[in-house]
Protein backbone atom coordinates (compact mmCIF):
# COMPACT_ATOMS: atom_id res chain seq x y z
CA UNK A 1 0.00 0.00 0.00
CA UNK A 2 2.77 2.41 0.96
CA UNK A 3 4.64 1.72 -2.29
CA UNK A 4 1.47 2.39 -4.27
CA UNK A 5 0.96 5.75 -2.54
CA UNK A 6 4.60 6.60 -3.11
CA UNK A 7 4.42 5.82 -6.82
CA UNK A 8 1.22 7.84 -7.19
CA UNK A 9 2.80 10.75 -5.28
CA UNK A 10 5.84 10.69 -7.50
CA UNK A 11 3.64 10.65 -10.60
CA UNK A 12 1.68 13.67 -9.32
CA UNK A 13 4.87 15.58 -8.57
CA UNK A 14 6.41 14.81 -11.96
CA UNK A 15 3.17 15.83 -13.72
CA UNK A 16 3.03 19.09 -11.75
CA UNK A 17 6.65 19.83 -12.66
CA UNK A 18 6.12 19.08 -16.36
CA UNK A 19 3.02 21.34 -16.47
CA UNK A 20 4.72 24.03 -14.36
CA UNK A 21 7.78 24.00 -16.62
CA UNK A 22 5.77 24.00 -19.85
CA UNK A 23 3.70 27.01 -18.76
CA UNK A 24 6.68 28.86 -17.27
CA UNK A 25 7.02 31.58 -19.88
CA UNK A 26 8.36 35.08 -20.09
CA UNK A 27 5.69 37.80 -19.85
CA UNK A 28 7.87 40.64 -21.08
CA UNK A 29 5.91 42.97 -23.29
CA UNK A 30 6.99 45.10 -26.24
CA UNK A 31 8.56 48.43 -25.15
CA UNK A 32 5.95 50.88 -23.88
CA UNK A 33 6.52 54.54 -24.76
CA UNK A 34 4.66 57.34 -22.97
CA UNK A 35 5.41 61.04 -23.39
CA UNK A 36 8.38 60.19 -25.59
CA UNK A 37 10.02 58.11 -22.85
CA UNK A 38 10.28 54.35 -22.51
CA UNK A 39 8.47 52.97 -19.45
CA UNK A 40 10.79 50.43 -17.79
CA UNK A 41 9.29 48.09 -15.18
CA UNK A 42 12.11 47.51 -12.70
CA UNK A 43 12.86 45.93 -9.35
CA UNK A 44 15.97 47.47 -7.78
CA UNK A 45 16.26 45.49 -4.55
CA UNK A 46 16.61 41.75 -5.13
CA UNK A 47 18.69 39.16 -3.31
CA UNK A 48 20.22 35.92 -4.55
CA UNK A 49 21.26 32.68 -2.92
CA UNK A 50 24.89 33.76 -3.15
CA UNK A 51 25.23 34.93 0.44
CA UNK A 52 22.12 37.08 0.58
CA UNK A 53 19.43 34.88 2.13
CA UNK A 54 17.47 33.63 -0.85
CA UNK A 55 16.97 30.28 -2.54
CA UNK A 56 17.20 31.61 -6.09
CA UNK A 57 20.54 31.95 -7.90
CA UNK A 58 21.57 35.16 -9.72
CA UNK A 59 20.74 33.58 -13.11
CA UNK A 60 17.47 32.24 -11.69
CA UNK A 61 16.52 35.80 -10.73
CA UNK A 62 17.06 36.95 -14.31
CA UNK A 63 14.73 34.25 -15.63
CA UNK A 64 12.15 34.95 -12.93
CA UNK A 65 12.28 38.68 -13.72
CA UNK A 66 11.35 37.87 -17.32
CA UNK A 67 8.43 35.77 -16.09
CA UNK A 68 7.24 38.63 -13.88
CA UNK A 69 7.29 41.05 -16.80
CA UNK A 70 10.23 43.12 -15.57
CA UNK A 71 12.40 45.03 -18.06
CA UNK A 72 15.20 45.68 -15.56
CA UNK A 73 16.40 44.49 -12.20
CA UNK A 74 19.22 45.05 -9.78
CA UNK A 75 20.66 42.13 -7.85
CA UNK A 76 21.77 43.69 -4.61
CA UNK A 77 23.89 41.37 -2.49
CA UNK A 78 24.45 42.10 1.16
CA UNK A 79 27.69 44.07 1.17
CA UNK A 80 28.95 42.46 -2.04
CA UNK A 81 28.55 42.96 -5.79
CA UNK A 82 29.65 39.59 -7.19
CA UNK A 83 26.18 38.11 -7.66
CA UNK A 84 24.98 41.20 -9.53
CA UNK A 85 27.89 40.83 -11.98
CA UNK A 86 27.00 37.17 -12.53
CA UNK A 87 23.36 38.12 -13.17
CA UNK A 88 24.43 40.86 -15.60
CA UNK A 89 26.69 38.47 -17.51
CA UNK A 90 23.94 35.85 -17.72
CA UNK A 91 21.28 38.31 -18.80
CA UNK A 92 23.50 39.73 -21.54
CA UNK A 93 24.20 36.17 -22.73
CA UNK A 94 20.51 35.31 -23.12
CA UNK A 95 19.27 38.76 -24.15
CA UNK A 96 17.34 39.13 -20.89
CA UNK A 97 16.30 42.19 -18.91
CA UNK A 98 18.75 44.98 -18.16
CA UNK A 99 20.68 44.11 -15.01
CA UNK A 100 22.13 46.90 -12.92
CA UNK A 101 25.06 45.92 -10.76
CA UNK A 102 24.87 46.96 -7.14
CA UNK A 103 24.68 45.98 -3.52
CA UNK A 104 22.67 46.54 -0.39
CA UNK A 105 25.00 48.32 1.97
CA UNK A 106 24.14 46.64 5.25
CA UNK A 107 25.19 48.85 8.13
CA UNK A 108 23.89 48.55 11.67
CA UNK A 109 21.56 51.58 11.59
CA UNK A 110 20.72 51.94 7.90
CA UNK A 111 20.52 49.98 4.69
CA UNK A 112 21.28 51.61 1.33
CA UNK A 113 20.77 50.26 -2.17
CA UNK A 114 23.73 51.25 -4.31
CA UNK A 115 23.12 50.89 -8.06
CA UNK A 116 25.50 51.18 -10.99
CA UNK A 117 28.64 50.41 -8.99
CA UNK A 118 31.36 47.87 -9.74
CA UNK A 119 33.17 47.75 -6.41
CA UNK A 120 31.87 47.06 -2.93
CA UNK A 121 31.36 50.10 -0.70
CA UNK A 122 32.82 49.91 2.80
CA UNK A 123 29.83 49.63 5.20
CA UNK A 124 31.90 50.78 8.20
CA UNK A 125 31.99 54.41 6.99
CA UNK A 126 29.38 56.99 7.99
CA UNK A 127 26.31 56.95 5.69
CA UNK A 128 27.29 60.20 3.91
CA UNK A 129 30.76 58.82 3.11
CA UNK A 130 29.19 55.65 1.74
CA UNK A 131 26.95 57.73 -0.51
CA UNK A 132 29.91 59.78 -1.73
CA UNK A 133 31.70 56.56 -2.63
CA UNK A 134 28.64 55.34 -4.56
CA UNK A 135 28.52 58.62 -6.52
CA UNK A 136 32.28 58.53 -7.12
CA UNK A 137 31.74 55.19 -8.88
CA UNK A 138 29.06 56.78 -11.06
CA UNK A 139 26.21 55.12 -9.21
CA UNK A 140 23.11 56.22 -7.37
CA UNK A 141 21.88 55.52 -3.84
CA UNK A 142 18.42 54.59 -2.58
CA UNK A 143 17.29 54.47 1.06
CA UNK A 144 16.21 50.84 1.62
CA UNK A 145 12.98 50.32 3.60
CA UNK A 146 13.51 53.51 5.65
CA UNK A 147 11.08 52.74 8.46
CA UNK A 148 11.21 54.89 11.59
CA UNK A 149 13.79 52.61 13.22
CA UNK A 150 16.21 53.41 10.36
CA UNK A 151 15.71 57.19 10.33
CA UNK A 152 18.52 57.96 12.79
CA UNK A 153 20.90 56.17 10.41
CA UNK A 154 20.30 58.88 7.81
CA UNK A 155 21.65 62.17 9.18
CA UNK A 156 21.18 65.46 7.29
CA UNK A 157 24.37 64.95 5.27
CA UNK A 158 23.21 61.50 4.17
CA UNK A 159 19.69 62.64 3.32
CA UNK A 160 21.10 65.39 1.13
CA UNK A 161 23.04 62.80 -0.87
CA UNK A 162 20.27 60.27 -1.54
CA UNK A 163 18.91 59.80 -5.08
CA UNK A 164 15.86 57.71 -4.23
CA UNK A 165 13.85 56.23 -1.39
CA UNK A 166 11.66 53.15 -1.24
CA UNK A 167 7.99 54.05 -0.88
CA UNK A 168 6.81 50.58 -1.82
CA UNK A 169 8.28 47.59 -0.01
CA UNK A 170 6.49 44.30 0.83
CA UNK A 171 6.28 45.46 4.44
CA UNK A 172 3.57 47.94 3.47
CA UNK A 173 1.24 45.00 3.02
CA UNK A 174 1.65 44.17 6.72
CA UNK A 175 -0.20 47.33 7.74
CA UNK A 176 -0.89 51.00 6.99
CA UNK A 177 1.69 52.05 9.60
CA UNK A 178 4.55 50.81 7.40
CA UNK A 179 3.30 52.64 4.32
CA UNK A 180 2.91 55.82 6.39
CA UNK A 181 6.47 55.60 7.74
CA UNK A 182 7.90 55.20 4.23
CA UNK A 183 5.78 58.16 3.07
CA UNK A 184 6.94 60.31 6.00
CA UNK A 185 10.58 59.64 5.17
CA UNK A 186 9.96 60.39 1.50
CA UNK A 187 8.34 63.70 2.48
CA UNK A 188 11.57 64.71 4.25
CA UNK A 189 13.78 63.64 1.34
CA UNK A 190 12.54 64.92 -2.03
CA UNK A 191 14.11 62.26 -4.24
CA UNK A 192 12.87 59.65 -6.73
CA UNK A 193 10.10 57.33 -5.52
CA UNK A 194 11.20 53.71 -5.67
CA UNK A 195 9.26 50.46 -5.33
CA UNK A 196 11.26 47.28 -4.64
CA UNK A 197 10.41 43.76 -3.58
CA UNK A 198 13.48 43.13 -1.38
CA UNK A 199 13.01 39.62 -2.73
CA UNK A 200 14.24 36.90 -0.39
CA UNK A 201 12.23 34.02 -1.86
CA UNK A 202 8.91 34.75 -0.21
CA UNK A 203 6.24 36.69 -2.09
CA UNK A 204 6.93 37.59 -5.70
CA UNK A 205 9.79 39.25 -7.50
CA UNK A 206 8.52 42.65 -8.63
CA UNK A 207 5.55 42.68 -6.25
CA UNK A 208 6.71 46.22 -5.49
CA UNK A 209 8.17 47.71 -8.65
CA UNK A 210 9.32 51.02 -10.09
CA UNK A 211 8.21 52.36 -13.45
CA UNK A 212 11.18 54.32 -14.72
CA UNK A 213 10.60 56.78 -17.56
CA UNK A 214 13.92 56.49 -19.35
CA UNK A 215 15.30 57.50 -22.73
CA UNK A 216 16.29 53.85 -23.36
CA UNK A 217 16.39 50.52 -21.58
CA UNK A 218 20.05 50.70 -20.61
CA UNK A 219 21.68 50.85 -17.20
CA UNK A 220 22.97 54.37 -17.84
CA UNK A 221 19.61 55.70 -19.04
CA UNK A 222 17.84 54.14 -16.05
CA UNK A 223 20.30 55.72 -13.60
CA UNK A 224 19.88 59.10 -15.33
CA UNK A 225 16.08 58.82 -15.06
CA UNK A 226 16.28 58.09 -11.33
CA UNK A 227 18.59 61.07 -10.82
CA UNK A 228 15.98 63.18 -12.66
CA UNK A 229 13.17 61.66 -10.47
CA UNK A 230 11.35 60.26 -13.50
CA UNK A 231 9.68 57.38 -11.67
CA UNK A 232 6.18 56.21 -10.77
CA UNK A 233 5.40 53.70 -8.01
CA UNK A 234 2.12 52.13 -6.87
CA UNK A 235 1.87 51.36 -3.15
CA UNK A 236 -0.69 50.09 -0.65
CA UNK A 237 -4.30 50.39 -1.86
CA UNK A 238 -2.93 51.35 -5.29
CA UNK A 239 -1.79 54.85 -4.22
CA UNK A 240 0.56 56.42 -6.80
CA UNK A 241 3.87 58.13 -5.95
CA UNK A 242 6.33 60.05 -8.06
CA UNK A 243 6.38 62.88 -10.56
CA UNK A 244 2.78 64.18 -10.92
CA UNK A 245 2.97 64.52 -14.72
CA UNK A 246 4.31 61.01 -15.10
CA UNK A 247 1.71 59.64 -12.68
CA UNK A 248 -0.99 61.16 -14.91
CA UNK A 249 0.66 59.61 -17.97
CA UNK A 250 0.86 56.22 -16.28
CA UNK A 251 -2.84 56.38 -15.42
CA UNK A 252 -3.59 56.22 -19.14
CA UNK A 253 -2.33 52.63 -19.08
CA UNK A 254 -4.32 50.79 -16.37
CA UNK A 255 -2.24 47.63 -16.81
CA UNK A 256 0.72 49.39 -15.16
CA UNK A 257 -1.18 49.74 -11.88
CA UNK A 258 -2.59 46.23 -12.19
CA UNK A 259 0.83 44.59 -12.69
CA UNK A 260 2.22 46.55 -9.75
CA UNK A 261 -0.56 45.73 -7.31
CA UNK A 262 -1.85 42.26 -8.19
CA UNK A 263 -0.33 38.81 -8.63
CA UNK A 264 -0.28 37.44 -12.13
CA UNK A 265 -3.57 35.56 -12.66
CA UNK A 266 -3.38 31.77 -12.58
CA UNK A 267 -5.20 29.53 -15.00
CA UNK A 268 -7.20 26.44 -14.02
CA UNK A 269 -4.28 24.36 -15.29
CA UNK A 270 -1.89 26.24 -12.98
CA UNK A 271 -4.11 25.49 -9.98
CA UNK A 272 -4.44 21.82 -10.92
CA UNK A 273 -0.66 21.53 -11.28
CA UNK A 274 -0.09 23.18 -7.90
CA UNK A 275 -2.65 20.95 -6.19
CA UNK A 276 -1.17 17.85 -7.81
CA UNK A 277 2.38 18.84 -6.85
CA UNK A 278 1.45 19.57 -3.26
CA UNK A 279 -0.47 16.31 -2.97
CA UNK A 280 2.56 14.51 -4.37
CA UNK A 281 4.87 16.19 -1.87
CA UNK A 282 2.58 15.30 1.03
CA UNK A 283 2.37 11.71 -0.18
CA UNK A 284 6.15 11.35 -0.46
CA UNK A 285 6.84 12.94 2.92
CA UNK A 286 4.16 10.92 4.70
CA UNK A 287 5.20 7.60 3.22
CA UNK A 288 8.89 8.13 3.74
CA UNK A 289 10.41 9.96 6.65
CA UNK A 290 7.49 9.74 9.07
CA UNK A 291 6.79 6.03 8.72
CA UNK A 292 10.32 4.95 7.92
CA UNK A 293 12.30 3.62 9.73
CA UNK A 294 9.71 2.11 12.09
CA UNK A 295 9.18 -1.51 11.04
CA UNK A 296 9.58 -0.44 7.43
CA UNK A 297 10.09 -3.13 4.79
CA UNK A 298 13.00 -0.95 3.58
CA UNK A 299 14.92 -1.69 6.74
CA UNK A 300 16.72 -4.98 6.28
CA UNK A 301 16.01 -7.48 9.01
CA UNK B 1 9.21 10.87 14.58
CA UNK B 2 6.52 10.42 17.18
CA UNK B 3 8.17 7.69 19.27
CA UNK B 4 11.84 8.13 18.43
CA UNK B 5 13.19 6.31 21.49
CA UNK B 6 11.44 3.07 20.58
CA UNK B 7 12.25 3.38 16.86
CA UNK B 8 15.93 4.17 17.34
CA UNK B 9 16.26 1.37 19.92
CA UNK B 10 14.78 -1.07 17.43
CA UNK B 11 16.98 0.17 14.59
CA UNK B 12 20.09 0.14 16.72
CA UNK B 13 19.53 -3.54 17.40
CA UNK B 14 19.48 -4.39 13.68
CA UNK B 15 22.47 -5.10 11.44
CA UNK B 16 24.15 -2.12 9.83
CA UNK B 17 22.66 -0.70 6.64
CA UNK B 18 25.24 1.12 4.58
CA UNK B 19 23.84 1.06 1.05
CA UNK B 20 21.54 3.97 0.22
CA UNK B 21 22.93 6.06 3.10
CA UNK B 22 22.58 9.13 0.88
CA UNK B 23 18.84 8.65 0.24
CA UNK B 24 17.60 10.76 3.14
CA UNK B 25 20.00 13.71 2.61
CA UNK B 26 19.03 13.77 -1.08
CA UNK B 27 15.35 13.48 -0.20
CA UNK B 28 15.70 16.44 2.18
CA UNK B 29 17.32 18.45 -0.63
CA UNK B 30 14.56 17.46 -3.06
CA UNK B 31 11.78 18.53 -0.69
CA UNK B 32 13.62 21.80 -0.03
CA UNK B 33 13.84 22.39 -3.77
CA UNK B 34 10.16 21.68 -4.46
CA UNK B 35 9.10 23.83 -1.51
CA UNK B 36 11.38 26.68 -2.61
CA UNK B 37 10.10 26.53 -6.18
CA UNK B 38 6.48 26.94 -5.14
CA UNK B 39 7.20 29.46 -2.37
CA UNK B 40 9.27 31.77 -4.56
CA UNK B 41 7.19 31.64 -7.71
CA UNK B 42 3.92 29.81 -7.05
CA UNK B 43 4.73 26.89 -9.34
CA UNK B 44 6.79 23.73 -9.72
CA UNK B 45 9.28 24.45 -12.44
CA UNK B 46 12.45 22.59 -13.45
CA UNK B 47 14.53 25.75 -13.65
CA UNK B 48 13.64 26.63 -10.06
CA UNK B 49 14.20 23.09 -8.83
CA UNK B 50 17.69 23.23 -10.30
CA UNK B 51 18.18 26.66 -8.74
CA UNK B 52 17.10 25.51 -5.31
CA UNK B 53 19.24 22.37 -5.45
CA UNK B 54 22.28 24.55 -6.17
CA UNK B 55 21.27 27.04 -3.48
CA UNK B 56 20.43 24.57 -0.72
CA UNK B 57 22.93 21.76 -1.29
CA UNK B 58 24.88 23.18 1.61
CA UNK B 59 22.13 22.29 4.10
CA UNK B 60 22.47 18.49 4.02
CA UNK B 61 26.24 18.93 3.65
CA UNK B 62 26.31 21.08 6.79
CA UNK B 63 24.17 18.49 8.57
CA UNK B 64 26.67 15.77 7.65
CA UNK B 65 29.66 17.94 8.58
CA UNK B 66 28.11 18.73 11.96
CA UNK B 67 27.37 15.05 12.47
CA UNK B 68 30.97 14.14 11.69
CA UNK B 69 32.13 16.63 14.29
CA UNK B 70 29.94 15.24 17.06
CA UNK B 71 30.25 11.53 16.29
CA UNK B 72 34.00 11.09 16.13
CA UNK B 73 33.48 8.86 19.18
CA UNK B 74 30.93 6.29 18.08
CA UNK B 75 30.06 2.65 18.78
CA UNK B 76 32.39 0.31 16.89
CA UNK B 77 29.45 -1.51 15.34
CA UNK B 78 28.25 1.64 13.55
CA UNK B 79 29.76 2.99 10.36
CA UNK B 80 29.47 6.72 9.62
CA UNK B 81 27.29 5.97 6.59
CA UNK B 82 24.79 4.15 8.76
CA UNK B 83 24.86 6.98 11.26
CA UNK B 84 24.07 9.48 8.50
CA UNK B 85 21.10 7.38 7.39
CA UNK B 86 19.71 7.14 10.91
CA UNK B 87 20.43 10.74 11.86
CA UNK B 88 18.59 12.22 8.89
CA UNK B 89 15.39 10.70 10.28
CA UNK B 90 15.51 13.74 12.58
CA UNK B 91 14.83 16.04 9.61
CA UNK B 92 11.31 14.63 9.31
CA UNK B 93 9.72 17.53 11.26
CA UNK B 94 11.40 19.99 8.88
CA UNK B 95 9.99 18.16 5.86
CA UNK B 96 6.47 18.37 7.27
CA UNK B 97 6.91 22.07 8.04
CA UNK B 98 8.32 22.79 4.57
CA UNK B 99 5.38 21.12 2.85
CA UNK B 100 2.85 23.02 5.00
CA UNK B 101 4.59 26.35 4.32
CA UNK B 102 4.83 25.57 0.59
CA UNK B 103 1.11 24.81 0.45
CA UNK B 104 0.28 27.95 2.40
CA UNK B 105 2.37 30.28 0.25
CA UNK B 106 1.04 28.67 -2.94
CA UNK B 107 -2.53 29.46 -1.97
CA UNK B 108 -2.29 32.86 -0.24
CA UNK B 109 -1.77 35.86 -2.59
CA UNK B 110 1.72 37.35 -2.19
CA UNK B 111 0.47 40.69 -0.85
CA UNK B 112 -1.48 38.96 1.91
CA UNK B 113 1.47 36.91 3.12
CA UNK B 114 2.60 39.87 5.23
CA UNK B 115 -0.35 39.28 7.57
CA UNK B 116 1.02 35.82 8.30
CA UNK B 117 4.74 36.50 8.63
CA UNK B 118 4.72 36.47 12.44
CA UNK B 119 2.72 33.24 12.51
CA UNK B 120 5.09 31.68 9.96
CA UNK B 121 8.10 32.74 12.01
CA UNK B 122 6.58 31.37 15.21
CA UNK B 123 5.68 28.12 13.47
CA UNK B 124 9.42 27.53 13.06
CA UNK B 125 9.52 26.64 16.75
CA UNK B 126 7.62 23.41 16.07
CA UNK B 127 10.22 21.75 13.78
CA UNK B 128 13.08 23.23 15.81
CA UNK B 129 11.86 21.66 19.07
CA UNK B 130 10.52 18.50 17.46
CA UNK B 131 13.80 17.82 15.63
CA UNK B 132 15.74 18.33 18.87
CA UNK B 133 13.48 15.78 20.55
CA UNK B 134 14.13 13.24 17.77
CA UNK B 135 17.88 13.92 17.73
CA UNK B 136 18.10 13.59 21.50
CA UNK B 137 16.84 10.03 21.22
CA UNK B 138 19.15 9.39 18.28
CA UNK B 139 22.17 10.27 20.39
CA UNK B 140 20.84 8.33 23.38
CA UNK B 141 19.85 5.12 21.59
CA UNK B 142 22.10 4.93 18.54
CA UNK B 143 25.20 6.73 19.76
CA UNK B 144 24.82 5.40 23.30
CA UNK B 145 25.39 8.80 24.88
CA UNK B 146 24.35 9.80 28.38
CA UNK B 147 21.62 12.44 28.73
CA UNK B 148 24.28 15.14 29.21
CA UNK B 149 26.32 13.79 26.32
CA UNK B 150 23.29 13.79 24.02
CA UNK B 151 22.48 17.38 24.93
CA UNK B 152 26.09 18.46 24.34
CA UNK B 153 26.12 16.73 20.95
CA UNK B 154 22.88 18.44 19.90
CA UNK B 155 24.12 21.86 21.02
CA UNK B 156 27.38 21.44 19.11
CA UNK B 157 25.62 20.10 16.02
CA UNK B 158 23.18 23.00 16.01
CA UNK B 159 25.96 25.53 16.56
CA UNK B 160 27.82 24.22 13.52
CA UNK B 161 24.63 24.09 11.46
CA UNK B 162 23.17 27.47 12.38
CA UNK B 163 26.44 29.37 12.25
CA UNK B 164 27.09 27.82 8.85
CA UNK B 165 23.59 28.74 7.71
CA UNK B 166 23.90 32.37 8.83
CA UNK B 167 27.39 32.67 7.30
CA UNK B 168 26.19 31.26 3.96
CA UNK B 169 22.94 33.18 3.78
CA UNK B 170 24.07 36.50 5.18
CA UNK B 171 27.63 36.50 3.93
CA UNK B 172 29.40 39.71 4.78
CA UNK B 173 26.21 41.17 6.23
CA UNK B 174 26.43 38.61 9.02
CA UNK B 175 29.62 40.34 10.06
CA UNK B 176 28.32 43.90 9.62
CA UNK B 177 24.99 43.33 11.31
CA UNK B 178 25.13 40.30 13.57
CA UNK B 179 28.61 40.78 15.04
CA UNK B 180 27.97 44.31 16.43
CA UNK B 181 24.68 43.14 17.97
CA UNK B 182 26.30 40.13 19.61
CA UNK B 183 29.12 42.37 20.90
CA UNK B 184 26.51 44.78 22.28
CA UNK B 185 24.62 41.97 24.05
CA UNK B 186 27.86 40.79 25.56
CA UNK B 187 28.58 44.34 26.75
CA UNK B 188 31.74 44.61 24.64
Amino acid sequence: MRNRVRRLSLLLLVTATVVGTATDRSTRRPPLVLGGLQVIAADFHVHSSMWSANGVTPWGLVLEAERQGLDALAVTGHNQVLDSKIARWFSRAIGGPTVLTGEEIHALHHHIIALGIERMVDWRQPAAAQLDEVHDQGGIAIAAHPLKSFWPGFDAAARARLDGTEVCHPMIYMGDRYQQELEQFAAQVPVAAIGSSDFHGLGRLGMCRTYVFARANTAEAILDAIRAKRTVVYGRHGAAYGDATLVALAETRPELREHATRDRARSALDWIAIAAGLAGLVGLVVTRPIAYPAASPEVPS
Amino acid sequence: MFRPARVFRELASRPARVSGWWHKPVFLLAVLAFAMSVTATGRFSLRLLFDAVVSFAFIPLLGIAGLAAVTSRRPRTRSFREIIDLFFTGYGPWLVWLVIVAAFTAIVPSRELGDWIVALDLSLLVPVVWAIYVDFHFFREVMERTTGGAIKAIVLHRLIGWIGLVAYFDGRAAWSEVAPRVASWLGL
